[in-house]
């Protein structure tokens, strides 16, 4: 029940529903109405001729007036219910009726032998009768004595059934065809409401979603939906909150650049400055204790070459902390700083093809580009387990390009239900901020390779926010932590 | 160009759906008002050849939910129910056809049902054996049924005027009672109450096989009625035809004793009856409504003549439309 589940259908159906239940509700309560007043008619009618036609037949008969009689008896048949009138002396002996064939027979012979022997009695109380003839009030049967003559003995009755078949059904039929024009109004009203709720709300339901999805893949800032409506003020809201959370975001990620960057200068400037010193005072003791003593000459070499191996990582863990550098020898100096330390580290053959796009790119920018590759560099040394890469960045169609090809395994997404890491939640927060795309292709050949193309759009290029790019130097710094360590 | 003609295709989806609801709602508004189911009111007067009706409604050939008979016992009783409007089809004769048209009624006649050959009489007692005994004395005529037309034509016939008799007018079932209590010397009167005065010792000194232009019979519906009940009138003339073949079978039939009983007849009277009639088959039928000139139309021209000429009508009717073949057409071919 597919259609079910839009709340637009199901308003529709609900008001469809409720409008034929009322009008079904409104057609058995129409039939019951129009069908007691008919019946009602046809009682007062029953009554009215039975006794007009008694009184009138008293007066005819009493002139020898039969054939006026005969002519009243075939008016009578005129109304649409009457389906038999006879009228009977005493002896049941039919004198006159609507339908000839029952002239002169007994009352008895006829269809309504049974009526004159219930309603007998009539004759002798001389009072007239109307019943209907059984439960389901099909036939109605009046019954109305008079006298024929002057003698109190002439006694005769007009004895008419009526059917009220064809008054129920014509009454049913009308109040089916009233259903009928009211089931097509229902239907065209709920075909409108329906529309409405379309044009209204869904269409504009649909808009929010897509703005939604927007903001949710990053694509841009949250866009907002025109109008002055409810589903507008709640788009113009989520729009602001959004707006909030990115900058709450660039907030917390700017604190986290900026530790970093102090992390790294402190580790620069004072460990590596220590390590220096300490490595010298230990060549220093080479120098004092070589030739006298070999056993403390070797000690102290060995002391001098790890301080120096020491030094040299701590500067790269700084560096990758803060990477300074970017300003003073551009890109490019980075790149291959970058390129290299994955070499060393991950034992993978890379190469480097940067073209120079420190005109296309402003300071912050070229960092937040540097940082993107850094993120895919080493997530794909760390996971695709590459022996071969290659990082190109380039100009395409004012586009700055960006790829990495490696033929490592392919990147895939976390699984459902489990979160995607720290560094790629980075890097998506920074392509956003340089309204970049990141497309990840796999080219099937021989050997297959993966590439992941970042693509900066140019009105964005030298307008990237001045944003302290956050690395995802944890990456690198613990990379630079393990292999240290592991050295260690 | 492509985008252009997808954007007219999501336009006009768009609009189908209030389109679809705006036609459903002009539908409802124009939906037609429910007319009141009407039966077809047939009143076949007492008459033997119109027993076919009668008989085809006890064979329930005519349903109760469509058909109302109404019994009328006399002919000019049914024209003036036919003008009021009290009844839909009748049967009556071609003269009382004409004389509606004179009137400005819009009838139509659908079937010719007989001719008559001496079922229409001017009947008398044993003393009076001719037109001409009868001068100076009470004839009794129903002046708006069909025996005003046969006592002129036979006056003309005899080379009397209406002067040289006493006309009294009466309607046929009153015509024995009056020829019993001698308030009558001569009646001029139609089956079945011809049988019951010839039975009372009457004799017919004049009938309508002598008459130029003959006594038809013929079925004629009210303007509305063609209309408005086409169905109907076309099951009307089926079961017509259909029981009144099992008439001219030969009795006893299915339903002959409700006929005896209805005319007052036995069942040889009711043989005789038949024989002075002429039951018109399809073929004549087809004869006297269809074709550019049909048969009935030349019939009531001659008879419109005599009628004009003896005073029973006082002009010639213009309406050309009142033979209407198209029920019989349909329900025979």
């Amino acid at each position: 029940m597919k259609v079910l589940k839009s709340i637009q259908n199901r308003i529709t159906l609900i008001v469809l529903l409720f409008g034929l239940l009322m009008i079904f509700f409104n057609n058995w309560r129409n039939q019951r109405w129009l069908l007691e007043r008919r019946l009602s008619r046809l009682e007062g009618e029953a009554a009215d001729t039975g006794s007009r036609l008694a009184g009138l037949l008293q007066h005819l008969s009493r002139r020898q007036q039969e054939r006026a009689a005969d002519l009243e008896m075939s008016y009578v048949s005129l109304s649409p219910d009457v389906e038999l009138g006879l009228v009977c002396d005493k002896q049941g002996v039919v004198n006159y009726s609507t339908q000839l064939q029952w002239r002169g027979m007994n009352v008895q012979s006829t269809p309504l032998g049974a009526a004159w022997k219930h309603f007998a009695h009539v004759l002798m109380t001389m009072e007239p009768v109307a019943a209907w003839d059984g439960e389901e009030k099909s036939k109605f049967v009046v019954m109305s004595p008079f006298f024929e003559s002057y003698d109190p003995s002439s006694k005769a009755v007009v004895i008419i059934r009526y059917d009220a078949t064809l008054a129920t059904t014509q009454v049913r039929e009308d109040a089916w065809h009233e259903t009928r024009r009211q089931a097509g109004v229902l239907l065209a009203l709920c075909l409108l409401l329906w529309f409405a709720l379309d044009e209204l709300v869904a269409n504009r339901v649909r808009k929010v979603v897509e703005i939604l999805r927007a903001a949710a893949s990053r694509e841009g800032p949250p866009k907002v939906l025109e109008g002055e409506d409810e589903l507008s003020i709640i788009s113009k809201e989520f729009a602001g909150a959004m707006e909030q959370l990115r900058v709450a975001e660039n907030l917390v990620l700017d604190g986290a650049e900026q530790e970093r960057r102090k992390i790294g200068r402190d580790l620069h400037d004072d460990l590596c400055q220590r390590l220096s010193a300490t490595k010298m005072k230990a060549e220093v003791m080479l120098g004092v204790v070589e030739g006298h003593d070999e056993k403390s000459a070797r000690l102290a070499r060995q002391v001098a070459e790890e301080l120096a191996e020491s030094t040299v990582i701590a500067r790269s863990m700084a560096w990758g902390l803060s990477p300074v550098g970017i300003e003073r020898h551009g890109l490019k100096d980075a790149m291959e700083k970058m390129v290299r330390f994955a070499e060393r580290s991950y034992q993978v053959k890379c190469s480097l093809d940067c073209a120079n796009v420190n005109d296309y790119l402003s300071g912050s920018a070229n960092e937040l580009l540097f940082r993107i590759a850094q993120e895919l560099v080493i997530n794909a040394c760390k996971h695709s387990s590459p022996s071969v890469m290659n990082v190109t960045i380039r100009m395409e169609g004012g586009e700055v390009l960006l790829s990495v090809i490696h033929d490592g395994k392919a990147f895939s997404e976390p699984p459902p239900g489990k979160e995607r890491g720290m560094g790629l939640h980075l890097m998506g927060q920074r392509l956003r901020t340089l309204s970049a795309t990141l497309e990840r292709t796999v080219e099937k050949g021989e050997k297959d390779f993966s590439i992941a193309t970042v693509r900066i759009p140019p009105n964005i290029q030298q307008t990237a926010p001045p944003f302290c790019s956050t690395p995802s130097d944890e990456n690198q710094s613990s990379t630079e932590n393990h292999s240290s360590s592991h050295r260690g | 160009m492509l985008r252009q003609m997808n954007h007219s295709n999501a336009f006009l989806k768009r609009l189908l759906i209030p389109l679809c609801a705006t036609l459903l709602l002009v539908a409802v508004f124009f939906y037609p008002e429910k007319e009141q189911e009407r039966r077809l009111r047939v009143a076949p007067g007492m008459w033997p050849g119109a027993e076919a009706l009668l008989l085809a409604n006890e064979f329930k050939a005519l349903p109760s939910d469509q058909f109302q008979i109404i019994e009328i016992p006399w002919s000019s009783a049914v024209i003036r129910a036919l003008g009021s409007g009290a009844v839909d089809v009748a049967v009556t004769t071609l003269d009382n056809v004409l004389r509606m048209r004179e009137a400005g009624q819009k009838v139509r006649v659908i079937l010719v049902l007989d001719q008559s050959f001496g079922a229409d009489a001017i009947v008398a007692g044993r003393n009076f054996p001719d037109l001409q005994s009868l001068k100076g004395r009470k004839v009794g005529v129903d002046l708006r049924g069909v025996g005003a037309y046969l006592l002129m034509n036979a006056l003309e016939a005899a080379g009397m005027k209406s002067a040289d008799i006493i006309i009294v007018p009466l309607v046929q079932p009153e015509m024995e009672l009056a020829m019993e209590a001698g308030e009558l010397d001569a009646a001029v009167v139609s089956e079945p109450w011809l049988t019951s005065l010839k039975r009372a010792g009457m004799h017919s000194i004049y009938d309508s096989k002598q008459l130029e232009a003959p006594i038809l019979r013929v079925l004629v519906a009210t303007e509305r009625a063609c209309s408005s009940s086409r169905q109907y009138l076309k099951t009307l003339l089926k079961a017509h035809s259909n029981a009144a073949n099992e008439i001219r079978s030969a009795p006893p039939f299915k339903g002959l004793q409700s006929i005896l009983r209805r005319e007052g007849l036995s069942a040889e009277e009711f043989s005789s009856c038949l024989e002075r009639l002429h039951f018109l088959d399809v073929g004549e039928n087809a004869e006297m409504l269809e074709g550019d000139s049909p048969k009935l139309a030349r019939l009531a021209a001659e008879m419109e003549k005599q009628m004009i000429k003896t005073g029973l009508l006082k002009t010639r009717a213009e309406d050309s439309t009142w033979i209407d073949p198209a029920f019989f057409k349909e329900a025979f071919r």
